[in-house]
């Protein structure tokens, strides 16, 4: 079933046909919604850096990667092996690859108008998806002049390819929080049967931008839109408040030592151009808890309010933990430390897209394995991680296209 | 001025080409013409300039240097495998510099084990074939190591830049 759906797809994808896609990879939207997620996430966890003064703080930024003040600079890459897909030359197995990076910058504190501190921030984001198909090249009895044999190989991109980039000015007004004002440019190229970018048989399949508005206030009220000018009307919307960062203000009880947890609403209506789909609307709470820097909890819960058709109300549930393996540095600084986690995940998705990319079921469970390494040096941070995910629901509630295959996935994440 | 903020912007609102040249190093990048113009042969051409780097006597500035292109054929498929058949515009090394390394003499063109001296034309390269059968080619330009910190060529070569895929039906 799920062979033959994708043969269909793609085969009619090949001709440029505008043809039903049920999957986010050719849904600008949802690709928007996933691109701004994504900076929002990270410009807040700079946002919310400081300086640790204590073992405390310390592990509460390290647990969350809120250690870059001034400079972040981000880059996540996925690749998902083994897409069988249809082409002129036959059924190929390609690689479906999806590449985010981002680089801000954030001056916090250039004029201190009394009542509040003013700054900047500038943000560059970009997500690359698309496929491609691995061919080797082998070497053979040929008088080569002495050197060592090799074989080597080259890529060929299939069908369409995707370039999402974001572009944002951050206004931010310490303690009360900051406004994005954002243009993400959402392109999709068809490379042509040479399977090379930037040559003269690409067909440009669409071109479009998009506004991204996103605000932090005081901290713990978070609320995001994305705005389509054409249609005059927002395609998504996210809202969230953090509890506890609102009844620590009430409390004595010491921030760091409290959890993070988030209540929020999501919108989407991911409706393009030429398909009209329905408008999917789903309320969250997220949980954040650190042990110390031994063991850090997240989980999520997230139900359709309204838009599903699959058969549960849950639309993702998961508890991820990350263990404390060993320390690489000992140092008695607090500003100083680099260990080595192990991190795994168990997930539930619902989508009614499933069906599409071959489920027998809307519903499907899942899990995430990795590795991760995490350091401080004196202002300098960041972690390194790898990990296998298979129909994880953080995986695919951004491209539910991957269900069924497996993702492997690498982070890098430098701060300053 | 103008130019200057253009090309920011176009930097700027680039990041997702910048992170497929990270992600995608090995994507091909130019194209090759494939034709049989008699009986028997197929022709391989493509213009590159990439035979101008090569290393000329005493040379020191690059960790590696032109070597060749290589040429690959199968007659499967597009997609399927390839392999090497002949080098052309293959570097060809002589005499000893200052640092007793041979360098840059000419260029020989390789078709199997026999080599032809000197090959005089770049981007072309000649293979023969059996008549009516599709062959499908790829290009790749190869570079030799050099090891600037001790002077000497290696034996590691590296694939620098691929080409496209390119078929014709044998006459």
């Amino acid at each position: 079933m799920k062979k033959v759906f994708i043969l269909f797809i793609f085969a009619t994808n090949w001709v440029y046909s505008l043809v039903y896609y049920p999957g986010d990879l050719l849904n600008s939207v949802k690709r928007t919604q996933v691109i701004t997620d994504l900076f929002s996430q990270k410009f807040n966890n700079m946002y919310s850096s400081f300086y640790p003064s204590n073992d405390i703080e310390r592990d509460y930024i390290l647990s969350r990667g809120y250690s870059s003040n001034t400079v972040d600079i981000s880059l996540n890459g996925e690749n998902i092996y083994k897409f069988p897909v249809n082409t002129p030359y036959g059924l190929q197995e390609l690689t479906l690859f999806r590449v985010f990076g981002s680089t801000i910058l954030k001056f916090d504190e250039i004029t201190d108008f009394g009542l509040f501190k003013w700054g900047i921030g500038v943000g560059l984001a970009g997500f690359r998806y698309g496929m491609y198909k691995s061919i080797n090249l082998n070497s053979s009895s040929v008088d080569d002049g002495g050197v060592d044999n090799n074989n080597f190989s080259v890529k060929d991109y299939l069908f369409s390819q995707v370039f999402d980039d974001l572009i944002v000015i951050t206004n931010i007004f310490k303690p009360f929080g900051y406004i994005h004002f954002g243009l993400v440019m959402n392109k999709e190229v068809e490379p042509g049967l040479d399977g090379m970018l930037n040559t003269d048989d690409d067909v440009l399949i669409s071109s479009k931008s998009r506004l991204y508005l996103d605000s932090n206030i005081l901290g713990f009220i978070f609320a995001s839109i994305g705005y389509n000018a054409d249609r005059d009307r927002p395609e998504t919307i996210n809202t969230k408040i953090e509890v506890m960062s609102l009844i620590s203000m009430f409390s004595d009880v010491y921030r760091y030592k409290m959890p993070d947890i988030f209540i929020g609403y999501s919108y989407i209506n991911p409706t393009t151009k030429d398909i009209k789909l329905n408008d999917v609307s789903t309320g969250f709470i997220e949980f954040y808890y650190n042990f110390g820097y031994k063991l850090y909890i997240k989980s999520m819960l997230e139900v359709f309010l309204k838009g599903s058709t699959a058969s549960s109300f849950i639309r993702q549930s998961f508890v991820e933990s990350r263990f404390f393996l060993t320390e690489f540095v000992s140092n008695e600084s607090i500003n100083d430390f680099s260990g080595l986690f192990f991190i795994i995940g168990l997930s539930s998705f619902s989508s009614d897209k499933l069906k599409y990319f071959g489920s027998d079921s809307s519903s499907v469970t899942g899990y995430m394995v990795g590795l991760s390494c995490s350091f401080l040096f004196s202002g300098l941070s960041g972690y390194l991680e790898i990990n296998v995910s298979r129909d994880y629901s953080q995986k695919l509630s951004s491209l539910v296209d991957s269900y069924g295959h497996t993702y492997f996935e690498a982070k890098l994440q430098i701060g300053l | 001025m103008k130019k200057l903020v253009f090309l920011l912007f176009i930097f700027l609102t680039n990041c997702s080409a910048i992170l497929d040249l990270i992600w995608n190093p090995e994507a091909s990048t130019f194209d090759i013409q494939v034709t049989s113009p008699s009986t028997g042969q197929i022709k391989v051409s493509f213009t590159r300039s990439d035979h101008y780097d090569v290393r000329d006597a005493g040379e020191n500035d690059f960790s590696s240097y032109f070597w060749g292109y290589y040429i690959y054929r199968n007659s499967v498929g597009p997609y399927d495998d390839y392999t090497l058949i002949g080098i052309d515009y293959r570097e060809k090394l002589s005499g000893v510099d200052i640092y007793s390394q041979p360098y840059h003499s000419g260029y020989v063109e390789v078709h199997g084990l026999s080599v032809t001296d000197p090959d005089t034309t770049a981007g072309s390269y000649t293979d023969s074939c059996v008549s009516g059968v599709t062959y499908y080619y790829r290009v790749a330009v190869v570079y030799r190591k050099w090891d600037k910190t001790n002077k000497k060529w290696e034996n590691e070569i590296e694939n620098k830049y691929s080409s496209g895929w390119g078929a014709a039906i044998c006459k």
